[in-house]
């Protein structure tokens, strides 16, 4: 059997500001030293590649923070990185991006550094949404991003988020509605998350939120919004093939289907995680998340690790049933412990589930219950 | 050879709780130079404190004082410390008929309590001498002849001589052990008579066997005797005696008067039951001591193994317990939603709550307990009698003929302005009223008979609420009374869970039911699949509650930086429900099974 390829995410820390619900490594310092950055995550891949050695580098995803805020040239640096990891020529390399920085110009300097898919950061047309998400652009910004990037790259992603404030089942299925007339491949629909367990740091949200200061929308109404979103984008064509993720068949995204699939990646930038799987098990890093320790590391010609993690067979199992019950592909049965097969008729038997081909794949009331559903099917011996 | 026992005083100290009777005893030791100082805060408390801490003060402590009276002479004074809970009145009981005295200790700011009254009540009744002492008398508000003069009103003992004592500062302490020498009686008994000794305590030790802890009447022990134990008539030799001094110390005999460790090759504690007389088997006595009493369990429960892997480590550890514990009965138990586990006997629920928490902290093992049953007899058509404790091996309705429940007879006493409260409480409980005595101005005397199921249903912190903190309880098992009692079930989704069945009286089944299916409701968590909660006589359902599933538990985005935080995020809520029992789908945590005990009336 061939090795198996691996993607390579590299992240980009700077936004032109914060957004009050974001958890992810970010900064708004400035001056923002590109150059400086592109040299470091360069180094950095360099001193990761070992252990990708013998395999092939199949996507390649610049994310942040807002990445397309980077140089053109710096990213077409990156790219130049990735060739030399074996990137195919027509090999999905994707760019975030909000709509503030898109046009026709970034977008031919975006493509000519050899992007060919961008993600941009819409997450709703209605202006009085995107106000109360504290988004500085509009909905006719965010339409004339899509329709200009588009015209150049061609394959567009959008993220939308539903269930923020002034949201409503009428505002998501507009923002659907208005999303499929325009040239977009791909869509990501997220539900507003102020749940602090899961997010990775505190956001202003979820304090707001906890203090009683802000109130947002309940669990019903989130779940209605987010099933008449994805009513309209699959009456478009665009299929559902993970939880959160919708697109024209053929054009989901790689990159995120390789986390999705348990394969390895290899993460560079301050923030960012990467992930080998050997034959005994595997190893997750987690980067600096504040650019200045990272910078520090690499300028000592050191990784820049932060943390590892040591993945064992039952964490390794786990994440399987995890990641790939998100996805339309579904869990291979096979996989899972016989004591865990009652499990499964019952999930079936409440319709939650379906088994097709050996493969248990969630409906659309079980994908509403990913968590509770992963969870017991989760070994009882790992942890 | 008989003025060996003029010299010798047995006594024990009875107090409300936090009248100072611990400190007490400590002074005491250190007075008399068997401790240090140091030792007595170092060792013999904190030995007391941590067994009190791990719920063993069901085992009574002795430890001998030698002590050189004003008048010249050397006394040997044995100090019988008593457990202090109702589940335990017979070891109690026992302990006191070890002694000719008791030191009753008062607090000098909070006068007579419930308790105190109980606690002399019981001392009086073996023709205890009694030895007041006033405590606490260093504190600013301590009222000395006040306390005095409740003393004598309203338990009506003469507390003139009453020493007035600070434990916490030394004051008192030699006029007490003064008293103790001239007001105890020394114990009667020949030393060479035909051996008498009751035992008060028995525990096991994995190097010596069973250990009795005694008191001598009659006779004298001596290793290589061969004894009788009355009860079971079974023989076995003398191999070692001791006191206690306060650490374990051999000694060449135990003569009538004495109380000590006796070591004989007993290999079952079950054979050494407290309040059993010890005589000698070729000079046998031809009456034991009064008040024997084979201690039966009142209370049962199951207990099952939240992890069905743990049965053997569970089993293990019960054989261990009850090497230390003869009051504790267990055997195994199959429930169709619980599993293999075992079916445990009590005396009471302290008792309980002790047993399990030491299976847990003790033995590092998760359990699910399921609601204390009491005994209750039946009498089927064909006029057999079948003693049940468990709920679902009652017969069907059918086949019941007679139904009877276990009665105690109450004594509460507890202060005159509680009293509409008390009554309420007892009448509530299905009580029937037997006395009521007032004693003095300001207490009272309560007499009820009440069902004993009822008393287990959280009976005495009810009292305590209602009285605040005032009434104390003590009772004793009066028979068997028919009652017009059902089984109640518990359907999850559809489900009878056996394990959540309880016996109830017919006219509180209804509200019962009612008041376990929205208990449930509240402890079972949300799910992902709806859970029905259902209360039903036979197959007549009588109360239900829904919960609902979740409607939401996903996570939105989940890409490489987030798959470790999330899994681990899964992991943990896994964890945490381990402590859970799966019922067909649904996940039911511990504290369920006793939801149907902890229902508020």
């Amino acid at each position: 059997m061939p090795p198996r390829p691996f993607g390579l995410y590299v992240h980009f820390p700077w936004c032109s500001f914060r957004c009050p619900y974001c958890d992810f490594a970010v900064t708004t310092s400035r001056p923002m030293p590109g150059e400086r950055y592109a040299d470091a995550v360069i180094a950095e891949i360099r001193l990761r590649a070992h252990a990708f050695r013998g395999r092939t580098c199949a996507t390649l995803f610049l994310g942040g923070g807002t990445p397309s805020l980077w140089e053109p040239a710096a990213i077409a640096r990156v790219v130049e990185e990735a060739r030399a990891l074996g990137l195919p020529g027509g090999a999905e390399v994707t760019l975030e991006a909000n709509p503030e920085s898109c046009d026709a110009d970034r977008a031919r300097a975006w493509r000519d550094a050899g992007v060919n898919r961008v993600s941009i950061g819409v997450q709703s047309f209605d202006g009085a949404v995107l106000r109360k998400l504290g988004r500085r652009h509009g909905p006719g910004d965010a339409e004339r991003a899509v329709r200009e990037v588009a015209s150049v790259v061609g394959n567009v992603s959008v993220d939308l988020m539903y269930g923020g404030r002034r949201s409503s089942v009428e505002t998501a299925r507009a923002d659907a509605e208005r999303l499929v007339s325009l040239p977009v491949t791909h869509v990501s629909s997220y539900a507003l998350t102020l749940d602090a367990e899961v997010l990775a740091e505190e956001v202003p949200f979820a304090r707001l939120a906890r203090s009683g200061k802000l109130a947002f929308p309940g669990d019903d109404e989130v779940v209605s919004q987010g099933r008449a979103i994805a009513a309209v984008l699959e009456g478009a064509g665009l299929r559902r093939y993970e939880i959160s993720n919708f697109a024209r068949p053929g054009l989901e995204s790689r990159h995120n289907l390789l986390y999705w699939r348990s394969d390895d990646y290899l993460g560079a930038g301050a923030g960012a995680v990467g992930c080998v799987r050997t034959e005994e098990g595997g190893g997750r890093w987690t980067n600096h998340r504040s650019v200045g320790p990272w910078l520090a590391a690499l300028d000592a010609g050191e990784l820049p690790t932060a943390s590892e993690e040591r993945l064992g067979p039952s964490e390794l199992a786990n994440e399987r049933i995890m990641l790939s019950l998100r996805t339309a592909e579904g869990l291979d049965v096979a996989w899972l412990g016989p004591d865990r097969h009652g499990e499964v008729a019952a999930l079936v038997r409440a319709g939650l589930g379906e088994i097709r081909a050996g493969r248990l794949r969630l409906t659309l009331e079980g994908m509403d219950l990913h968590s509770a559903v992963a969870e017991r099917l989760f070994g009882s011996g790992g942890g | 050879m008989a003025d060996s026992n003029q010299n010798i005083r047995n006594f024990s100290i009875v107090a409300h709780i936090d009248h100072g009777k611990s400190t007490l005893a400590d002074r005491l030791l250190e007075f008399t130079g068997t401790v240090s100082a140091r030792e007595a805060q170092a060792q013999f408390l904190d030995n007391m404190e941590l067994e009190r801490e791990r719920g063993i003060t069901i085992k009574a402590q002795t430890v001998r004082m030698n002590y050189r009276a004003r008048d010249g002479k050397d006394y040997v004074l044995n100090l019988i410390d008593t457990p202090g809970h109702v589940d335990f009145a017979y070891e109690v009981s026992r302990s006191l008929a070890a002694c000719e005295g008791a030191v009753l200790v008062v607090d000098a700011t909070q006068g007579v309590e419930a308790q105190t009254l109980a606690n002399v009540y019981q001392a009086l009744d073996h023709d205890l001498e009694i030895i007041p002492v006033i405590n606490k008398i260093d504190l600013p508000s301590a009222d000395v002849e006040g306390v005095r003069r409740e003393i004598e009103e309203v338990i009506g003992l003469d507390a003139v001589d009453a020493v007035p004592t600070s434990a916490k500062e030394g004051i008192g302490i030699e006029e007490i052990l003064e008293q103790v020498v001239r007001k105890v009686p020394p114990p009667s008994g020949d030393p060479e008579g035909p051996l008498k000794a009751i035992i008060f305590d028995s525990w096991y030790d994995s190097y010596r066997g069973v250990v009795m802890l005694v008191r001598v009447f009659e006779g004298t022990l001596r290793p290589g005797l061969e004894i009788m134990l009355f009860h079971n008539r079974k023989q076995f030799e003398v191999q070692g005696l001791g006191v206690f001094a306060p650490f374990s110390q051999p000694v060449q005999q135990l003569v009538a008067g004495e109380v000590g460790v006796v070591v004989a090759n007993v290999k079952d504690v079950t054979d050494a039951k407290v309040g059993d007389t010890i005589t000698e088997f070729r000079r046998p006595v031809a009456e034991p001591f009064p008040g024997f009493k084979v201690v039966k369990p009142m209370v049962f429960s199951g207990v099952f193994p939240v992890d069905a892997a743990d049965y053997d480590q569970l089993r293990d550890a019960l054989v261990k317990l009850r090497l230390n514990d003869s009051a504790f009965t267990f055997e195994p138990e199959t429930s169709q939603a619980l599993g293999f586990g075992f079916r445990c006997g009590y005396l009471g629920l302290l008792h309980m709550e002790i047993v399990q928490e030491r299976l847990e902290r003790e033995y590092g093992l998760t359990l699910i307990t399921t609601a204390p049953s009491v005994v209750y007899r039946i009498t089927d058509t064909q006029g057999e009698t079948l003693e049940i404790d468990n709920p679902a091996r009652l017969p069907p309705v059918q086949r019941i003929a007679l139904f009877e429940e276990p009665v105690l007879t109450c004594h509460i006493h507890g202060r005159t302005d509680d009293v509409g409260a008390i009554l309420k409480l007892c009448q509530d409980r299905r009580g029937v009223q037997r006395d009521l005595k007032y004693i003095g101005t300001k207490r009272v005397q309560i007499t009820y008979e009440i069902p004993l199921a009822e008393v287990v249903f959280d009976f005495f912190d009810k009292l305590k609420s209602v009285s605040r903190g005032y009434a104390s309880l003590d009772y004793e098992l009066k028979g068997y009374q028919e009652a017009d009692l059902v089984r109640l079930d518990i359907l999850i989704n559809g489900e009878p869970v056996d394990a959540l069945s309880v016996i109830v009286h017919r006219e509180r089944a209804y509200q019962r039911g009612r008041d376990v299916c929205q208990k449930l409701r509240e402890v079972i968590p949300k799910q992902m699949y709806e859970v029905a909660i259902q209360a039903a006589i036979g197959s007549k359902v009588i109360s239900r509650e829904t919960i609902r599933a979740y409607r939401k538990n996903v996570l939105a985005k989940c890409y490489g930086g987030d798959i470790s935080r999330k899994r681990k995020l899964l992991e943990k809520q896994k964890e945490g429900k381990k402590r859970m029992k799966q019922v067909g789908q649904v996940e039911i945590p511990q504290e369920a099974f006793l939801a149907v005990l902890k229902v508020e009336d």
